[in-house]
């Protein structure tokens, strides 16, 4: 692929558990194309987690490489990933994990802060990107605790997108919300994927899985198969139907 | 027992708050318990090692011309028993060196006896015996074993004036009497027979003596045998020459006991700083571990304990800690015993051996559980007002709505700094308790140092605490004082002479009596040392000042009017002053020349403390001054050497003393930044995964814990040190207050207060880079991981 963003080539995972060695990821290769929306599915303990924290460079891979943009990122060490994720990455959990003692801006301005030290730009950028995903001024000054779990979500999106990163990964994003929340947060992240910025999300609902143009099925640490959707378009039946299809054959 | 299950999970989940109390109570136990056992047992202790060898309840050395009227007069008094008398050797202007520990020549008076008269009183027990004793033997007190390190077999050189001589060390020997030169500065000695006769044959070393030794029916009465003996010995002798030297057992049990007991108040002081400390920690970690587990409890409660039960599984918990600080603590105190055994007989001259004091153990204990268990039961009790409904449903959830500071939109601050900030005021209350903790232990070292200071580097203080004048020299002139003594004064080596006299007497007021020891000199306001703490020093002949020990033993205050008795005449003085001094058990007063011949119509000054210049050697002017007026017209030793060496003798103790306080209190600010962090670290493992996750390097957050926990170090050091530059001086007076000492006048030199400050900050700093470099070994998302629980 011409405009690939990403690539990881025999990437394996091995954890010990004392004496027991679990390989988590096995030889895995996988490549992602600049501007995809790629979702990964898998059953619990599949090892979903695990690759989406090697592909981001939060955690290091027990062998293989990883690259991004051309630049082996799976060589670097600890201080390098730091700062290649600060530039290049967004995160987004399903647990959220905002900073409950700060307020939403100062949430979102200090991964902000880390990239760039014009606070007047990050504060407004920041105030922008509130208003793009449905927050009104009022947010600023709350803290997190204040907020509803969509609410608080869409927070954590902005603070994923304050560096304009070129992919934001997204562990179950929606795993801790109703589904009118839920589908406020995927719309927020379909128009993310719209203007150009790449997506990697781990999910186990069919209807947030829809949402991506290419699914990843990942099974004992492996990629048994994987599907092409095209670009998303709202209320699709043949899109749900196709999905649904391929879900079941894999055993899902 | 399953509240002992509950307790002992918590026990395992809290590992470094435990760790920290079990250090803090150990430590706690180990000065207690040693301050306890050595001040209670002190007292008897002294007691029984006297009677071992049946020491003297009284001695006294005299002339030898009026044996026959001294002994009437003992034998007259109601509580005597028996006594024993022998001939010495008196030696006033003797110096001693020894040659093979490398020592300086020290000046001190001494007494020679004969080691092969048979004695039934004050039996000589050698320790360290040879197996034949020399013919140039001699048996040496036991401190010079424990303070300056000599050894059978040494070689001592006595010299006196021009003649000198070597003895050889033969063994020690313990004597409450002469244990030690801090509380009277005269050696006693003993030499073998044939030595003996050798050296009374020549008039070299020193001249004949007698030596007695009073055993009374009251050993705790001796000192009210020593005021009636002394009052009718005054009469007999020849006035002005104070030729019967006496010493009580009961003054000398005090004296010798001083400054150790000093020590020992210190150190249970410190170990009740140590449990205050503890018991924060206790009140820390309770609170925190209810706030943690709201959840729990509630869950505990709904299953249907009662908070009764929950609030008996922390004080289990506590118990269990306690109990096993304690056995630590004492098998500590047990392991360093040696060294303080080593201390306490240095201090008091004697060899100090105690096992194991039952009572000393069960006092420390309970305070400490009684300490421990009760600010437990103190913080665990809010757990009554925990319904379970209440703990379901609030639980962990935190709420914050506090104010925003230094929000990062506004803030002129660099990101790191401003997070750190944030984090400082996020956690004020621990903040607030580490600082007071590090601004005690602060406080605690400046003193420490500054009593080290004043102890061994600079004596101005100590020595006005004394109460006994800087002169070099001090001389008797038996005949033609005026000729001599402006003589002397013109002296080139002599800086300043004043003419300064004692004498021993009672002093009364309203039917009270005490023993006093009185100053007479001219003008106080020459004296180098000034002991006036209140009022001022009498000026005019009806005039007195005393310290306040003797006002309160009669009951007197300035403004009244006391008498004092001398040779049968008594005579009013008002007082005008409050003295204080440690000399003479604090028992002093000072009057006026013009007064003292109110007294005695006849006074005349016939002694002169000799002030040297400087660079002057105290043994050569002596030395002259013997030369050229001899014996027959003049008396001169020593003055101030025999202060020096005193001190010298504390000082071993001491430095001991002070350096297991330092190391104390750096282990124990090690270990509250340890836990303080520690737990902030648990508590934050997630949010600092997620940091990382965000691409926060490790430096940056380390960085943000250091911003965070720094300015509470170095301010709580600072503040403490500088509150231990003032706080010094007013501490040490309120310990001394037992001592008559209401005022101090330690030196506390600035650069200890920045020494301390900056030594605290360091190992504050030290501690929390390598407490908080525990974030650069966990990957992001490990840590959050673990946080998800
Ligand atoms: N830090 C770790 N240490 C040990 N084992 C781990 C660790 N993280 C994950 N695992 C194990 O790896 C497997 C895959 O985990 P994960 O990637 O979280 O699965 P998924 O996200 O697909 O549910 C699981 O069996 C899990 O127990
Ligand atoms: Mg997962």
């Amino acid at each position: 692929m011409e405009n690939t963003i990403l690539r990881a080539e025999m990437l394996s995972k091995t954890y010990s558990n004392g004496s027991i060695m679990q390989h988590v990821l096995k030889n895995l290769n996988i490549e992602i194309a600049e501007g995809d929306f790629t979702v990964i599915m898998g059953s619990s303990g599949s090892g979903k987690s695990t690759l989406l924290y090697a592909l981001s460079g939060m955690d290091k891979p027990t062998l293989g490489t990883i690259d991004f943009r051309g630049e082996e990122i799976s060589k670097y060490n600890n201080d390098q990933l730091a700062i290649f994720r600060r530039k290049h990455c967004g995160f987004v959990f399903q647990q959220i994990y905002l900073n409950d003692t700060m307020t939403v801006l100062d949430n979102i301005m200090i991964s902000g802060l880390l990239v760039s030290r014009d606070k007047k730009t990050i504060a407004s950028r920041a105030k922008e990107l509130l208003h793009q995903v449905g927050m009104d001024d009022t947010c600023y000054d709350k803290y997190p605790s204040q907020l509803s779990g969509g609410e608080a979500q869409r927070v954590a999106i902005v603070r994923a997108l304050i560096n304009a990163p070129e992919i934001v990964f997204a562990d179950e994003p929606t795993g801790a919300l109703n589904s009118t929340n839920a589908v406020n947060v995927l719309d927020v992240l379909t128009e993310v994927n719209a203007s150009g910025q790449s997506i990697i999300m781990v999910t186990h609902d069919i209807k947030t899985a829809r949402r991506a143009n290419r699914i990843l099925y990942l099974k004992d640490g492996v990629i048994i198969d994987e599907l092409s959707l095209g670009t998303y378009v709202k209320d699709d039946p043949k899109r749900h139907g196709r999905l649904r299809e391929f879900l079941e054959s894999m055993g899902w | 027992m399953k509240i002992l299950m509950i307790a002992t999970n918590n026990i395992k989940k809290a590992k470094v708050a435990t760790a920290t109390l079990i250090i803090l109570i150990a430590i706690t136990t180990i000065f207690l318990y040693v301050g306890i056992s050595v001040l209670s047992n002190m007292d008897s202790f002294i007691d029984k090692k006297n009677t071992q060898s049946n020491g003297a309840h009284l001695i006294s050395i005299n002339d030898g011309t009026h044996n026959q009227e001294i002994r009437d007069i003992y034998e007259s008094i109601e509580s005597y028993s028996y006594s024993e008398e022998e001939t010495g050797m008196i030696s006033m202007s003797s110096a001693f060196q020894n040659i093979d520990v490398g020592e300086e020549v020290y000046r001190i008076s001494s007494i020679f006896l004969n080691l092969d008269t048979p004695r039934q009183i004050s039996r000589v027990d050698i320790i360290d015996k040879t197996d034949q004793m020399p013919q140039n033997g001699v048996i040496v007190p036991y401190i010079l074993k424990v303070v300056n390190g000599y050894q059978t077999g040494d070689t001592l050189k006595l010299m006196v004036d021009d003649a000198s001589i070597e003895l050889e060390i033969a063994g020690f020997y313990e004597d409450l009497m002469f244990a030690s030169p801090s509380n009277v500065s005269m050696y006693k000695l003993y030499v073998g027979d044939q030595q003996f006769s050798e050296f009374l044959s020549q008039s070299a070393y020193g001249s004949k003596c007698t030596y007695m030794a009073v055993i009374t029916k009251n050993i705790n009465e001796s000192e009210s045998f020593e005021t009636q003996s002394a009052k009718k010995i005054e009469n007999i002798l020849p006035e002005g020459t104070g030729s019967c030297f006496t010493l009580s057992y009961g003054t000398m049990k005090t004296g010798v006991s001083v400054f150790i007991n000093i020590i020992m108040a210190v150190l249970v002081s410190f170990s009740i700083i140590i449990l205050v400390i503890a018991a924060i920690v206790i009140k820390f970690s309770t609170t925190t571990h209810i706030e943690n587990n709201i959840k729990n409890i509630g869950t505990l409660e709904a299953m249907g304990y009662t908070s009764r039960q929950i609030i008996c599984s922390i004080l289990l918990e506590y118990l269990m800690i306690a109990t096993v600080a304690f056995v630590v603590g004492l098998g500590a105190a047990l392991l360093i015993s040696p060294m303080i055994t080593n201390v306490v007989s240095s201090a008091i001259g004697l060899g100090w051996a105690t096992g194991l004091d039952l009572k000393a153990v069960l006092t420390s204990l309970s305070v400490i559980l009684i300490a421990v268990l009760g600010i437990a039961y103190f913080s665990a009790y809010k757990i009554k007002k925990i319904t379970p409904l209440v703990a379901l449903r609030n639980g962990v959830q935190t709420h914050h709505f506090g104010k925003n500071r230094f929000p990062l939109e506004r803030t002129k601050l660099n990101l790191n700094t401003a997070m750190g900030l944030k984090a400082l005021m996020l956690n004020k209350g621990q903040n607030a308790i580490a600082g007071l903790i590090i601004m005690l232990l602060s406080l605690v070292s400046v003193f420490a140092l500054a009593a080290y200071y004043n102890f061994s580097i600079d004596q101005t203080a100590m020595i006005k605490l004394i109460g006994l004048e800087t002169a070099e020299v001090q001389l008797t002139a038996l005949v033609d004082e005026e000729q001599i003594f402006s003589e002397i004064a013109a002296m080139p080596e002599v800086e300043d002479v004043i003419r300064l006299n004692s004498f021993d007497g009672m002093i009364q007021f309203k039917g009270q009596e005490s023993g006093v020891n009185t100053r007479i000199t001219e003008d106080y306001s020459r004296l180098k040392v000034n002991t006036c703490v209140k009022g001022r020093m009498p000026a005019h002949d009806n005039e007195i000042a005393i310290t306040s020990i003797v006002l309160g033993n009669l009951g007197a205050q300035m403004g009244d009017t006391v008498a004092i008795d001398y040779n049968g005449i008594s005579q009013e003085f008002l007082v005008v002053g409050v003295i204080q001094q440690f000399n003479m058990l604090g028992k002093g007063a000072a009057i006026t020349t013009a007064g003292m011949k109110k007294l005695v119509p006849s006074y005349q000054e016939q002694n002169l403390m000799v002030y040297l210049a400087q660079g002057q050697e105290t043994d050569k002017f002596i030395t002259k001054i013997n030369n050229h007026y001899g014996k027959e017209q003049i008396l001169c030793n020593s003055y101030f050497e025999s202060i020096e060496m005193m001190l010298k003798s504390f000082e071993t103790s001491m430095k001991i003393v002070v350096t297991a306080c330092l190391g104390m209190i750096a282990v124990i600010i090690v270990f509250i930044l340890f836990l303080v962090i520690r737990v902030r670290l648990l508590r934050e493992r997630t949010r600092l995964g997620v940091s990382k996750a965000l691409g926060f390097t490790a430096n940056q957050l380390i960085g943000q814990i250091i911003i965070s926990e720094m300015p509470v170090i170095i301010g709580a050091a600072v503040v403490g040190a500088i509150a231990g530059y003032f706080a010094t001086n007013p501490l040490l007076a309120l310990m001394l207050a037992a001592n008559g000492i209401l005022n101090c006048d330690f030196y506390v030199d600035p650069s200890l207060v920045l020494f301390t400050a900056i030594g605290i900050s360091l190992l504050g700093l030290t501690t929390v880079l390598l407490v908080a470099g525990k974030i650069r070994k966990i990957s992001p998302c490990k840590m959050f991981e673990e946080g998800v629980d």
